[in-house]
Order: structure tokens, then sequence, then C-alpha cells
């Protein structure tokens, strides 16, 4: 079908606007909200809109600013005649006409639903959801703006029917496949998906999943049967096996009972040897004791008869030795005394010479402090005669008023202020001096004579006579007042100062100032001469020296109230050459002290020595003495236990054979005792025991065991398991392959219907390809000859588009993955390839509608685009806003 | 001195038939094999038996239920001459078995007074006869049950005929043939030495185990069960029946076997070349069955490849068959193979392109091995069915 004009009147924007198109292309062009959209809009309206439709659909329609309804009117060719569509949109009372130019005429209802025959789609939009529905009629030819670079899926699937009708028509008719095999696809997918999941694991609700649970069922039944025959078994197993071990034990604890027998009897023998073994023990202990002690005895008399020999042996020298001993003792005590006398005198005559030395030591040192003080004493007066004159001075410093040079100075200042005072009061005195005067003159009170003169600093009356009375007034005004008040304030403050000092005159101060510098001067030169000579320290050393003296004359004295000898000599060198003198002769005698000492010493140790040794011998032989008497006494006493010599000798040989004889006995009874193996027969006996007890353990274990299984075998009979489990068996093995049959079966469904989908997928590829070459067709207007459109159609509907370059090894960029200005341009070639091939159910010719379509491709291509538009020109006629 | 019995074994009591898918199917099977009981009776009277042996295996089970007790004792009662039976490696005796718990003490004394069973190797005296019992008391039995024969002074039994009751497999028999699968691997296992016997001495050895009746020498036999209980593994295998004996003593005995049972047990194999051999098939198994249905237990074994249709078509032979019998055990190792026609009808269909186009991979994946190859040739058959149904 064409479109050949359109007139929309009162619809939004336009107040009345026709566009005729061109059967080819038609571009429609003009500056933002000019209404061109809006064109697009209005067609599409009168064409899928009812003209009944109420609602927000046609109040958008209405224009704001024109009165009256909105209207399209539309001249088109359809079906080989030309027709005039007229819809006027007022709601409920909505108007259409469509009339065949040359012929029919058909309103209202009829118009609508003609206009669906002839454009071939169903019939228009209206009433409830209108505006949704509306959006998809014709939304492949319709490029509305915005939806250029939509997925061709969103607008071709709904076509994929008529697509594939017309390919296969294009194709010869060929079929992709009957009605029959729709059908038997549609069957057998069903019947896979009842019964498998999409990973293809059986369903759980379906024959198969039945199957498998009943197979899983049964297979646990019998399970639980063959567990429950298993116990049955078990337990009879555990009685045949009590049985042969009941058996098997009492087969053989008789033998271990008799065994344990014999080891008792051999036990009981062992026992009796024992108790033998035990009583000779004794009797040859008894023995062995008789015999040892008559031993003893005789061994002891002859150690003792030993011991008297010996000690006589030593105490027959040691006498004879005694009267030697004393004589040495005698001599000894005669050396010592000598040697003691002699020390005595020598110890005398020393201590004599020693007290000499001391006196004289004593003489010399009083003598070296009398000269010292002596030497002192010179140098003290001096140190005290200057302090005397310093003292002096200083009183007499004390005695003058004490003005300083700063004191002085102030009273200057003062003077000079009062003599500068007097000055300018004296300036600015008037003098008067009286030349002549023939009367009395009189100044003030005071009477000038002539040739006298007088100042006068005040205002002063000047009589001359009784008759001349004169002012004057000297210069200087309040100045003077000022002048004299100044002198009078430094005349009264000198006179002060004065007087606090106890002076009269400035000179006098001067010269009581100048006295004091001078007196100061002097003390402090007195001062400093007094320490250049130490002065302290000399009066320090004379004080010490005089106690020194004093000290060393008093011992002196001391020293001669003993001294009865010559006087001293009073000069030092003689009394240095006595004390040397007396030094000699008392060390000589020490010397000689000293020796003497050491003689005695020595002969009071040798006298001590005698004397211990004296002693000691004494003692050894009072010792020997008395043992030997004991050693006496206790051999008697031992022959009388032991008996005389000869019949105690005859007695020991007596006692040893019997000794003998019973350590023999012993003996032969122990040889016994090892030959019976008394250990074994422990061992034995234990052994037995524990085998005994292990059998009668097992025993009763068994015959528990047995009574146990015993009793779970007794049954009333309810149920057989053996039965039980032949037919739960059965039953299992039976679904087991009824499982088999059903999985095999349902396999084979999936197979059928996997097949079906293959071949409808090959068939659909093939007769695709024509559609995809189409496309292929405008993009390499756009892309060169390397692009090719690349169609999948899943289930008979278009799934998708994707773009392949030869160039890039032939792997399919989808859709999605291009940029926006090669999406809006491949959407393009898409819709172009579709609407031709649509064509063909419509007189050869579709109009295909581009608003503002590429607002995203380069202006370049611009160009190439117009080319690829335009090579659908004659199968398509192209709008484009 | 002359006694007339009848010799009898291994009834059974109790078999589960598991295998048997119809519960009620299955209870009637074992049913039946109480129901022997009554003509055993009858037998019995009809020839005079003084009294009834039974070589073991009465029960199925050593743990066989009151029930089957009640039942079997019941029946045992109206027999009402003597029945003397052991227990066999099936029932033994021993811990845990039946025949001393308290409800088969009620059961017998209450409804079978003259049942008696031989728990022990004791002879038992009677007028006319001495029963020398070998009862089994486990399972498996390592030693030989009739050992305690050998030592006996049969001469103190004078004139009266002298007669063993056993259970096992004797030299030269039952090692592979026994009836167990398990005895059947261990040869050791309860054996009879029959040549130990004292043969001179006795005059009659009546055996169980071996389900089918079987004459081992001159006066050693096997009674087989009163009602078969399996399929026939060789040609001479003849169950179904009870051994009427008249024992003389120093005399060989008369042996006279009289059947006594009722299902049929039977087994039949089938190849099929082609499709045209179906109905072929279909004749042969109907007129196997006959009139008899509800009555019959068949072991099939089924070969060969059919076509698609075939195939389906045998399935519902099958089905209807196993409807008509008791049970049908099925050997089939039958394949398919699309016939020419089937592969054209669908792989040549061009009107239908994606049925041909996956018909043609399914036949290629049917040609192949394992079970991609068995799924495939399951596709290629519920395609075919579900476009006829279509």
């Amino acid at each position: 079908m064409r479109i050949r004009s359109v007139t929309v009147r009162n619809y939004r924007i336009h107040r009345e606007q026709r566009i005729e198109f061109d059967p080819g292309a038609t571009l429609i062009g003009g500056l933002n909200e000019t209404g061109k959209s809006t064109l697009a809009e209005a067609i599409h309206r009168a064409f899928f809109l009812r003209a009944k439709s109420t609602g927000g659909v046609v109040e958008e329609m209405r224009s704001r600013v024109h009165t009256g309804n909105p209207e399209v009117e539309i001249e088109f060719e359809a079906k080989g005649n030309t027709y005039r569509l007229v819809k006027q949109f007022r709601g409920a009372s909505g108007v259409a006409r469509l009339q065949e130019v040359g012929g029919q005429v058909w309103n209202g209802e009829e118009a609508e639903a003609r206009l669906a025959d002839l454009l071939g789609t169903e019939e228009a939009a209206g009433g409830k959801g209108a505006a949704a529905r509306l959006r998809s009629s014709w939304a492949n030819l319709w490029v509305w703006q915005g939806t250029a670079s939509d997925e061709p899926e969103s607008y071709a699937a709904d076509q994929s029917d008529r697509l594939l009708r017309q390919l296969e028509k294009l194709g010869g008719g060929a079929l992709v496949q009957s009605e029959l095999d729709a059908r038997l696809s549609a069957c057998f997918g069903s019947e896979r998906d009842q019964r498998f999941t999409q990973k293809g694991e059986p369903r759980t609700s379906s024959d198969i999943g039945d199957a498998l649970s009943q197979q899983r069922q049964t297979a646990a039944e019998r399970d639980a049967a063959a567990s429950v025959l298993g116990s049955f078994e078990s337990d009879l197993r555990q009685v045949q096996e009590a049985d042969t071990a009941l058996t098997e034990t009492a087969r053989s604890l008789p033998g271990l009972e008799q065994q344990q027998k014999e080891n008792e009897s051999i036990a009981t023998k062992l026992k009796e040897l024992q108790t033998t073994e035990i009583l000779q023990t004794h009797a040859k202990q008894t023995a062995d004791e008789q015999f040892e002690a008559l031993q003893k005895s005789d061994r002891q008399i002859a150690a003792k008869r030993e011991e008297i020999r010996k000690i006589e042996a030593t105490l027959e020298p040691r006498k004879a030795q005694i009267e030697a001993l004393r004589i040495d003792l005698t001599d000894r005590k005669a050396d010592l005394g000598k040697a003691r006398l002699e020390l005595e005198s020598v110890s005398n005559r020393a201590g004599d010479e020693r007290k000499n030395l001391e006196l004289f030591r004593t003489a010399r040192e009083a003598c070296d402090c009398r000269a010292r003080h002596d030497a002192l004493k010179a140098q003290h007066e001096g140190v005290q005669n200057r302090r005397k004159s310093l003292i002096d001075l200083e009183s007499q410093l004390a005695a003058l008023p004490s003005i300083d040079a700063k004191q002085i100075k102030a009273l200057e200042k003062i003077e000079t202020r009062r003599l500068e005072a007097e000055i300018a009061l004296r300036a600015m005195q008037s003098e008067i001096a009286v030349l002549a005067a023939d009367r009395e003159v009189r100044v003030g009170e005071t009477a000038l004579a002539v040739g006298s003169s007088c100042r006068i600093a005040d205002v002063t009356e000047i009589r001359v006579g009784d008759g001349i009375a004169l002012q004057i007034r000297p210069g200087g005004g309040s100045r003077l007042e000022t002048a004299r008040q100044e002198l009078q304030e430094a005349t009264s403050d000198l006179l002060n100062r004065f007087q606090t000092l106890g002076i009269d005159t400035l000179e006098a101060a001067r010269k009581i100032a100048s006295e004091r510098t001078d007196l100061e001067g002097r003390i402090h030169t007195g001062r400093e001469s007094l320490k250049a000579m130490q002065a302290d320290g000399i009066e320090t050393d004379f004080s010490v020296s005089v106690v020194a003296m004093n000290a060393a004359e008093a011992r002196l004295k001391e020293r001669l109230t003993t001294w009865n000898g010559d006087p001293l000599p009073a000069d030092p060198a003689q009394l240095a050459s006595a004390i040397s003198g007396a030094e000699v002769s008392a060390q000589e005698l020490e010397t000689e002290q000293k020796s003497l000492q050491a003689k005695v010493s020595g002969a009071l140790a040798a006298f001590e020595k005698a004397e211990s040794d004296l002693e000691r011998e004494n003692k050894a032989i009072a010792t020997d003495e008395k043992e030997l008497l004991l050693a006496q006494g206790e051999l008697a006493g031992l022959i009388a236990t032991a008996g005389e010599d000869a019949p105690r000798a005859h007695e020991l040989a007596a006692r040893k054979q019997a000794a003998d004889r019973a350590t023999a006995e012993l003996d032969a009874t122990r040889k016994s005792i090892t030959g019976m193996q008394p250990d074994l027969i422990g061992q034995r006996r234990v052994q037995l025991a524990n085998a005994i007890a292990n059998c009668m353990q097992q025993r009763s274990l068994q015959e528990e065991k047995r009574a146990t299984a015993r009793g779970r075998l007794t049954h009333a009979g309810t149920t057989d398991p053996l039965a039980t489990l032949a037919i739960a068996s059965a039953r299992a093995a039976d679904a087991e392959a009824h499982a088999r049959t059903v999985e095999r079966r349902a396999r084979s469904l999936k197979r059928l219907a996997d097949l079906f989908e293959e071949e409808q997928r090959a068939r659909t590829d093939r007769f695709t390809q024509p559609f995809a070459d189409r496309i292929s067709g405008y993009l390499q207007v756009l892309f060169g000859p390397e692009a090719h459109a690349r169609v999948r159609f899943e289930n008979n509907r278009f799934a998708g588009l994707g773009l392949v370059r030869t160039r890039d090894g032939g792997s399919e960029l989808p859709f999605s993955a291009l940029s926006e200005g090669a999406r809006e341009q491949v959407a393009a070639a898409a819709r172009l390839a579709m609407a031709e091939v649509l064509a063909a159910d419509s007189d050869g010719c579709l109009p295909v509608l581009f608003d503002d379509a590429f607002a995203y491709s380069d202006p370049e291509r611009v160009q190439t685009l117009q080319s690829m538009l335009y090579r659908g020109v004659g199968k398509l006629s192209l709008i484009h806003i | 001195m002359t006694c007339s019995f009848i010799h009898t074994a291994d009834w059974q009591i109790g078999k589960p038939f598991g295998t048997i898918p119809d519960p009620a199917k299955r209870a009637l099977v074992q049913h039946k094999r109480i129901e022997v009981l009554k003509r055993i009776a009858q037998v019995a009277r009809d020839h005079d038996a003084e009294f009834v042996l039974v070589a073991g295996d009465l029960f199925d089970s050593p743990r066989a239920t009151k029930s089957d007790a009640a039942a079997l004792c019941k029946e045992v009662g109206q027999m009402q001459v003597p029945v003397i039976v052991i227990p066999g490696n099936h029932d033994h005796g021993g811990p845990g078995s039946l025949w001393e718990e308290s409800f088969f003490v009620e059961a017998r004394t209450g409804l079978a007074a003259n049942l008696r069973v031989a728990l022990t190797p004791d002879l038992i005296e009677l007028d006319s006869a001495v029963i020398l019992p070998c009862p089994l008391v486990r399972r498996h039995e390592s030693s030989d049950t009739t050992a305690w024969i050998r030592t006996l002074d049969l001469d103190a039994f004078g004139d009266k005929p002298r007669i063993v009751l056993a259970h096992g497999s004797v030299q030269g028999f039952g090692g592979e043939g026994g009836e167990d699968e398990e005895s059947a691997g261990a040869p050791q296992i309860n054996q009879i030495d029959l040549d130990r016997l004292p043969a001179s001495g006795l005059d009659y050895v009546a055996l169980g185990d071996w389900h089918g009746t079987k004459k081992v020498n001159i006066r050693t036999w096997y009674a087989g069960t009163p009602e078969p209980d399996r399929f026939p593994k060789g040609g001479d295998y003849q169950s179904g029946q009870v051994l009427a004996v008249r024992a003389t003593r120093g005399e060989l005995p008369a042996v006279e076997p009289v059947a006594t049972g009722q299902l049929a047990w039977w087994s039949d194999a089938f190849v099929f070349s082609d499709d045209a051999s179906l109905p072929l098939f279909d004749t042969r198994i109907r007129g196997r069955i006959g009139d008899h249905a509800q009555s019959d237990l068949a072991l099939l074994e089924i070969s060969g490849s059919l076509g698609i249709a075939a195939a389906e078509r045998l399935r519902s032979i099958l089905d209807q068959c196993e409807a008509l019998m008791l049970r049908l055990k099925l050997r089939d190792t039958t394949s398919i193979a699309p016939t020419q026609d089937e592969i054209d009808a669908l792989v040549g269909r061009t009107t239908d392109p994606v049925v041909a186009g996956v018909a043609a991979r399914l036949i290629e994946e049917s040609r192949g091995e394992g079970e991609p190859a068995e799924i495939a040739r399951t596709a290629l058959r519920e395609l075919y069915a579900t476009i006829q149904t279509a």
C-alpha cells in the first residue's frame, strides 16, 4: 500500500496542514517543534486508532490553540484502488469515513473494519489499553523518535509469522514446516518438558519420575525385607555357633579338671618335703651355733694369753727408764733460775737511762719555745702600735660632722641659686643715689645722705623733704617678687642645712669635707699596711707561742722534781750532745735485754718438757700394770667356763662332727624339692585355673548367646521373611524393569522433541537466509562488501540480529554490542529489508517512516545513509522526518 | 508283611510366587498347592492306603505362617490315616522353625491329630511297617542324615517292611539337578549315601527334594511335587504326581505314579523372521492356551525382528495372552527393524519435511549399537504411532 497525502486539521499545532507524498521518498524537514513528529502520529492514529476512542489518547491530540476537533484525512492506495479516509476524533462521537475513490463509501464501524482489511492488520485499537496496542501497530514500519536504535526483536518478533510466510513464498512455496510438523513438534516438546527439566533431569512429577521413585521405594522395601531375613539367618547362625562352641566346651572341660587334680597332688607332696626342710634347717642351725660358740671361746683364750705376754714385754723397759728422767728435770730447773736473775739487772739499768733521755729532750723543747716566743714578740708590738694610731684617726673622723662631697655640691648649688637670685634681684632693683640734696631724702623709711645710694626692690616712696614724694617702681614686676622669694628660699634653705650640719659657712663645710677626706685616706692606708704584714697571723702565732712556751716549761719543771743529778746544761748544743749520748746507751741496754729474754724463754721450755716427759712415763707404767691384772683375771674366767685345754679340744671336735651331719641331711632334702620343679606347679595351677575359668565363662556366654538367639527365633507365624523377601525382590525387579522401559520411552520422546527442534531450526535457517541476505544488501551500502547480517529465529519467532565482518574472521557481533550510531543504521537496514519482504503481500509496496532516525550517526555517513535508504525505493516509499 | 501307602513330598505350601505380578493370580496359584492335598486324600482312599509318607518340604520356608500351617493341618486331618512327615531343607527343623512353635502345635493337635512330625532320627513302628525318618534340622546339612540307620539292628523288626524317609540328593543324581540353586553348586550339602545303607534290611526308600517323579533304583524313588511349581527344564521332567506304593518285607516294592496336579506349566520358543510370521505366532500361542484360560503358566522365548507396526501388534498379542494366563514369563530379545514401506512412509513425507528429516536421523541412529540405538528405535515407534493417531 502507498500513502498519497495526508491532511491534518486542529491537530495540536496544526490548524490545517496538507502533505503530499512522493511515491519513492518524501523528506519532511523543519525546525524543532514545528509538528513534524505530530504528522507521523496523526497518520498512524488515523490508521490504527478508532475514531470513537476516548480518554487521554484523544485528548492529547486536541489542539490548544485551535478550536475544533482533531481531524485526519489520508489518501492512500491499497489492493489496486485509491481510498480516502477521514477520521474525526471527538471521543465517543468520533467519526470515521472511508471512501473508495470512484466507488463505495463506508462509515463508522464498517469503515474501521474495511480499513483494517485493506491494511492487512487487526482492527484498530480503542478503549482500554489502546495506547499500548497502538504502539505495536506497524511498529516495524514507523520508526518513532528515539526508537531508531531499538533491537529489531522488539518489533520484528510480532511479524515473524508473516515474514516466514513471505519467505516461504519467495522460496518457491517450500515450507519451513507443515502443520503436522508443527503439531508433532509441539506434542513431543510438551511430552519432553513434562518429563525433563531444562537441565535434562527427570522431573519428579512425571511418569519417569514416578517410575524412578517406585523403583527406589521397592528397592528399599526389598532391602528392608532382606535385612529382616538377614536377622533371622543371623540368629539361626548364632544358635548353631553356640551349639558348636558348647560341644567343644563339654569336650575339653573334663580333661582340664583331671590335669588340675594331678597338679594338686604333686603340690601336696611338695608341701611335705618343705616342712621337713624347715625342721632340718633348724637342727643344722643349732649344731652350727654350738660348735661356733665353743670355737670362739677357744680362740678367745689363746688371744688373751697373747695379750698378757705383750703387756709384760713393754712394762720392763719403761720402769728402767724412769730414774734418768728425774735427774734431767732437776738440771733444767737450775738453768732457768740463773737466766732470770741476769735479765732483771739489765732491765733496771735500761730504765734509768731512758729517764735521763726524756729529761734532756724536755729541756731542749722548752728552750726552743722561748726562742720562738721572743722572736714573735717584737713583731707583735709593732702590730699593736699601728692598730692604736688607726683607732686614733677613726675617732678624729667621728668627731667631724659628716659632710661629704655630695652634700657640698648640694650646698654649692643652693648658694649658687641664692647668688643668682640675689643678682637677679639686684638687677631688678633700682639704685637711688643722692647726688645732691638740700633736703632730706628719704627712701622709704630710710633717709639717704648725699653721696650714698640705696637699692630698692619694691615700689618705694621717695620723699624729698616734705614736699616731694616720688614713687619708684623698680622693673621686674612680678618677677621681682619671684626673685625675692627665690632668694629668701635659698637663703633659708642654706641656713637650715648649715644648722643641721653644725656649720656656719660653706667654706667651713668645704674645710670639714677636705679634712674628712684626708682622714679617710690615712685610715685606709693604715688598714692596708696592716693587711700587708698579716697582722692577724702574727697575733695568732704569738699567742700560740706563748701557750707552747708555758706548757714546755711546766713539763720541764715537773721532770726536774725527780732529778737529782747535775744541773742541766743550759746551752742547746750541750743539751743536744747529752741527748744523743743518752740515746746511744739506752739503745745498747735494750738490745741486751732482748737477748736475755730469749735465753729465759728457752730455759723455761726445756724445763717444762722434762716435767711432762716424766709425768707421761709414770702414767704409762700405771696403765700397763692395771691392764695386766685385768687380762689375767679374764683368762682365769674363760678357762673356768670353757674348760681346761684338753677336754675342751675334745668337745670341739665332737661338735664339728654334729654340725657337718646336719648340713648333709638338709642338702639332700633340698635337692629333692628342686627336683619337683615347684615353680612349674604354681604356673600350672594358675594356667589350669584360668583355662577352666575361661571354659566355664565361654560356656555360660554361649548358653546366653544361644538362649538370646533362640528367644528371638520364637515366633507367632504371622510373617514368613523368606516369602516376604521373595515378593519384595520380585516387585523391585519389576519396578526396575518398568523404570528402564519408562525411561527409555521418555528419552525417546526427548530425542524426538530435540530432533524436531533441530530440524526446524535448520530449515528455518535455510529459509531466513534470503532475509539475512537482504539485510546484508542494505548494510553493504554502509559498511562495504565484507559486511553480512545474521538473523536468528527461535520457535519460528525472530530472536535476534548480528553483524559479521568477514575481515574480523567471521565472528558475529551481536546487535547490542554495536555503537548507538551503528545500531541506528543496522536497525534501519533490518527494517527496510523486512518491509521489502512484507511488501510482497501488500501490493508490492509499504511505507516506511523514519522520524529523526539518525541522530547518532556521523554526518559523513549521511551520504551513504541516503544511498541505503534509496535502495529500497520502488518497494518502499520512504518518509523521512 | 505288605503295606500300602502314599509316598509324596515337596508340597512347598506358602511358596510366594513373587514373579506373578497380579496378586489375585498369585493367590490362586498359591492356593492350588493346598487344594492338591484334597486330591491326595482321594488317591489315598482310592488305593486303600494305610498311611501317607511326606518326604520333606511340606512348607516352602521354616517360617511358614500360621494360616498356611492351619490350612495344611486341616487338609491333612481330612486324610484320616496316619500322615508321617519329616522336615526337608526348605522347612528344616531346629531352632527358629515352625514345627515346635505353639501356633503349629495347636493347629496340629486341633486339626490334624493324625499328623506325626519326625523331628529326630528315631524309628516309628507302625502296625504294618517300620518307618526310619531322617529329618533335616538345618538348611545345609554336611553330614548324611541316614547314617544312623547303618548301625541299627533291623532284625528286631521281624517281618515288617522297613521304609526309609529322607530328603536330599543322592550320588549321581541331584548334584547338578538339585532343585535348589544353592545346593546345585555345593554337592556336599544334604547328601544321602544310598550305598552305605543296609540294602537287604530295607524295603523302600522314600525321597524328597527333586520335584519331578524319579526312580533312582529298584527301591528308591523321588515322589516329586504333587502340584507343579516351576517350568520344566528337561523333556522327561514329570511332576504333579504322587506315588502309590505297596511294600513287602524282603521283596521289591510296587510303585504306581498317580497324577494330582492341575496347573499347566509349559514353555515355548518362537523366532520372528519377518512381519508375516506374526500371525503364525498368534495362532500357535492361542492354540496352546486353548480354552483352559486362567490355569496356564507359560515361559516364552521370542527373538528375531519385526517392523514397527508388527512390533506394536506383537505387544498387543502378548498383552492379551498375559491376561488369559496365570503367568506369562517372557524372554524377549526381539528387535524392531522398520520395513521398507515404513521407512518410506516416514522419510518420504515431502509434505512434512521436518518429520521426514527427523525420521531419517532416527533410522540412521537405530542402526547403531547400545542404548542410543535402542532409544532411536523406541523413538521411531513413538513417531510412527503418534503419526497414525494424529
